[in-house]
């Protein structure tokens, strides 16, 4: 199937020398719902309001449906769009907000109050029809945002950090919101935030930008799980990362040699030997034994436990090498109890992955 | 519906109540504070403006000088009508208080009222006290002998109607009407009276001043308000300018500029443009650019900042929405900024209203308006009831502004200022 929005060779720069969006390539699928993840400053907004139609790119050219678009001005783009901030109309009640794409599009008045009133009913806002949204709290607000973009059927929704406002509780009651909203109504979304963790939620694909270009695109899993370099197994989940050296490559494995802790094995990403690399591996993988335990199999290394941290269902334990880099582990609240001094950790050669530095 | 409210939960009736009453304690408490806050403007204002202006205002509506000077007569002809012959005892007491005028000065200012209402009166009543030794002994052959228009039921109906205390004279006036000697209220005969056009050439340069505003402001507020911070700084400190000189000094620089010697016509003159100086002052363009130039921040300040508070992302989500600019500007930008509109024309209407200098300066006799004839009325040929009146009758067209103006940024936006 061909794809619904196409990047193709997108570059922006805003000031002439610095390039906010370097190349961009990028095919959005019909009905997916795409997360563009990254960190501040990444120009992920800068390829949303591209798409939009408010900031030409200086180069390359962006399709919908294979045409090009960039010769469309922003209200004839067909896109809907939740803004962070939500930009509702403060000077029209609620219903006068989510009716207004409708008016412009001069349906008829029976029309728009029925495609209204299911607009709220879809979002879960019935009964604040005739407020003003100065009225509404913070997640009722982005609920009419909400509305308003999708009462026109548009093919394609954006969403710039729209979650960003919302205390944690709301937040995560939207996300499964929008998320099965997504799903009943079929729309093809085009998500942007910075919150690695509702990116992994939500999304079908995900695209981690990083200095202006994606650094990978996947779906959650094989992000989580096999990330494609040390940037994105830094930001995508927590993940330990340990500076060393490749000493030998052993089929699609390798050995960092870490100076004061030995030889450590790990999966190989693209890398050849005697390069400084990274070997990131994740704390839950990471298995802790103290005094007499005796550790796992696999790499095994000693060191000093110097912090604990309770979170509740767990305990996040940081542990101190010998080469005064730190590795934090994940364990069980049991294991608060333990005290502060020597541990052994270890972990299996295949959960630590090797990228270049 | 039963458990719960879309934001909150659902109360029983007398809850409800208790809650309502107690929010309004609270309100009231707090508006008290803010009343306790603003007591010494308050006070202020009352002391060096509200007291003195309600006296001067007061005297548009009193009528003291005649019942002062000429009790008796006065007392004499309270129950007079007009329709009845004049009765001999009116007569008898003008001669009686005439008599007891010993100097002119005595009855100079009721002489000056009542040549307002009916012009050569003075001059019979000062030349009737300087021919009173003693009391003729029959007052009315002695006073119709002066003058025959001391015959005259009008000359006696104007000293009826000026008795007092109170007056509709002066108003009446303002609005080119008066009372005739029957004491119904006409219109004062063409030609001899114009403040009715004084108030509408008023309002006319007003209003022309108002528009003029809108349509050179609205631009500059709007290209203010989405440049960058560098540039809004500067076109700021253009807009501001002239703030730092007095206004007579800039009506002054006006006069010098546009003058049939002035820099303008200079310049023009020896560019070889022109063979004869053009009129550029004294001309109803002269007093409203210079108005304009006066008043337009009053404009500009109140739509910048009204407009600075609507976010792009605000016209941004209209476009995405499907609006055309045009429509998104009429729909979403327009309506937010009605205050700021309303509060800048209100502003500048209103000091038009009431400037003097500029027409005083700048405009031929057809650019003269209310203001200039109150000055006048106080300062050249004083009748402080009459300057009392006309500036009542700017007062309350002010004050019928401020009413439209509350009425409609009302109704226009009920809710921008809900939060
Ligand atoms: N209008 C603009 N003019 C100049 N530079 C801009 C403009 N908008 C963004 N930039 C710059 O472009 C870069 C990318 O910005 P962008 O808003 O796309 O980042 P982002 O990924 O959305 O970040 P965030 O998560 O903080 O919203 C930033 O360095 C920013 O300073
Ligand atoms: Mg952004």
């Amino acid at each position: 199937m061909d794809p619904i929005v196409r990047f193709q060779n997108i570059c922006k720069t805003y000031d002439g020398r610095s390039q906010v969006v370097r190349d961009l390539n990028l095919s959005v699928e019909r009905g997916e719902f795409l997360t563009l993840l990254g960190p501040s400053g990444s120009g992920k907004t800068t390829s949303l309001m591209m798409l939009a139609g408010f900031e030409m790119p200086t180069s390359g050219e962006i399709y919908l449906d294979n045409k090009p678009f960039s010769g469309l001005p922003p209200h004839r783009r067909e896109i809907g769009m939740v803004f962070q901030n939500y930009a509702l109309f403060p000077h029209m009640s609620v219903g006068e907000n989510i009716a207004f794409p409708l008016q412009v599009r001069r349906l008829d008045r029976q029309e728009i109050v029925t495609r209204v009133r299911r607009a709220l009913d879809m979002v879960q806002l019935p009964g604040v029809i005739d407020r003003k949204p100065a009225e509404l709290s913070g997640g009722q607000q982005q609920r009419v945002a909400l509305a308003r973009a999708l009462v026109y059927e548009p093919a394609i929704v954006l969403m710039d950090e729209p979650l960003g406002a919302l205390d944690r509780q709301l937040r995560e009651g939207m996300q499964i919101e929008i998320k099965s909203l997504h799903q009943r109504i079929g729309v093809t979304m085009i998500y942007v935030t910075h919150d690695q963790q509702e990116a992994l939620t939500m999304s079908d694909r995900i695209a981690v930008f990083n200095g202006g270009v994606i650094e990978q695109l996947a779906v959650p899993k094989t992000l989580y799980d096999v990330p494609a370099n040390a940037f994105v197994a830094g930001f995508v989940g927590e993940n330990n990362l340990l500076r060393g050296r490749l000493a030998r490559r052993i089929g699609d494995e390798g050995e960092v040699d870490m100076p004061g802790i030995g030889l450590i094995r790990g999966r190989l990403g693209e890398v050849a030997e005697g390069q400084p690399v990274v070997l990131a591996i994740r704390p839950e993988k990471i298995a802790l034994g103290t005094g007499s335990c005796p550790p796992g199999e696999g790499n095994r290394l000693s060191g000093n436990l110097i912090e604990r941290i309770y979170l509740g269902d767990q305990t996040k334990l940081t542990i101190q090498l010998p080469d005064r880099q730190t590795v934090t582990v994940k364990a069980g609240s049991l294991l608060f109890d333990a005290a502060e001094g020597p541990v052994n950790v270890s972990w299996a050669p295949e959960d630590g992955i090797v990228f270049a530095a | 519906m039963t458990a719960v409210h879309a934001d909150g939960a659902l109360l029983q009736p007398a809850e409800a109540k208790r809650l309502a009453r107690r929010l309004a304690r609270s309100e009231r408490s707090a508006r008290l504070s803010a009343l306790l806050l603003v007591t010494p403007l308050l006070l202020f204002l009352l002391m060096v403006f509200i007291g003195p202006l309600l006296m001067m205002l007061s005297r548009g509506v009193r009528d003291a000088e005649v019942a002062q000077a000429l009790p008796a007569t006065v007392l004499a002809l309270r129950n007079w009508r007009h329709d009845a012959p004049i009765p001999d005892a009116a007569f008898r007491a003008l001669a009686d208080d005439l008599a007891k005028a010993h100097t002119p000065a005595a009855v100079a200012d009721a002489a000056a009222r009542l040549n307002y209402a009916l012009p050569g009166l003075r001059a019979m009543l000062m030349s009737a006290r300087a021919r009173m030794r003693n009391l003729p002994v029959d007052p009315r052959a002695f006073f119709v002998g002066l003058s025959p228009r001391w015959d005259d039921k009008e000359t006696w109906s104007a000293i009826r109607q000026a008795s007092g205390p109170l007056t509709d004279f002066y108003l009446l006036s303002a609005l080119d009407l008066r009372r005739s000697s029957t004491g119904a209220i006409e219109a004062v005969p063409a030609g001899e009276s114009a403040f009715v056009q004084a108030i509408l050439r008023t309002f006319g340069i007003s209003f022309g001043v108002t528009a003029l505003a809108i349509l050179l402001g609205f631009p500059f507020a709007y290209l203010m308000a989405t440049t960058g911070r560098r540039m809004a700084g500067v076109m700021m400190l253009i807009l501001l300018l002239p703030f730092w000189t007095a206004v007579m000094v800039r009506v002054l620089a006006w006069s010098m500029l546009l003058g049939r010697e002035g820099i303008v016509n200079d310049g023009l003159r020896s560019l070889g443009l022109l063979s004869q100086p053009l009129d550029l002052l004294y001309n109803r363009t002269a007093v409203l650019v210079s108005l304009l130039h006066i008043f337009i921040p009053y404009m500009v300040l109140p739509l910048y900042s009204v407009m600075k508070t609507i976010p792009t992302s605000q016209m941004r989500a209209a476009a995405s929405l499907g609006a055309p600019p045009a429509m998104a500007f009429r729909r979403i930008f327009l309506p937010q900024i009605v205050p700021g509109l309303a509060a800048g024309s209100l502003l500048v209407f209103i000091h038009s209203l009431g400037v003097f200098v500029v027409p005083a300066v700048l405009g031929g006799p057809r650019e003269q308006g209310l203001p200039v004839l109150v000055v006048n009325y106080v300062t050249k040929t004083p009748n402080w009831g009459l300057a009392a009146a006309l500036s009542m009758v700017l007062l309350v067209s002010v004050y019928l502004l401020y009413w439209l103006f509350v009425k409609l940024t009302k109704t226009v936006t009920p809710s921008v200022s809900a939060r």
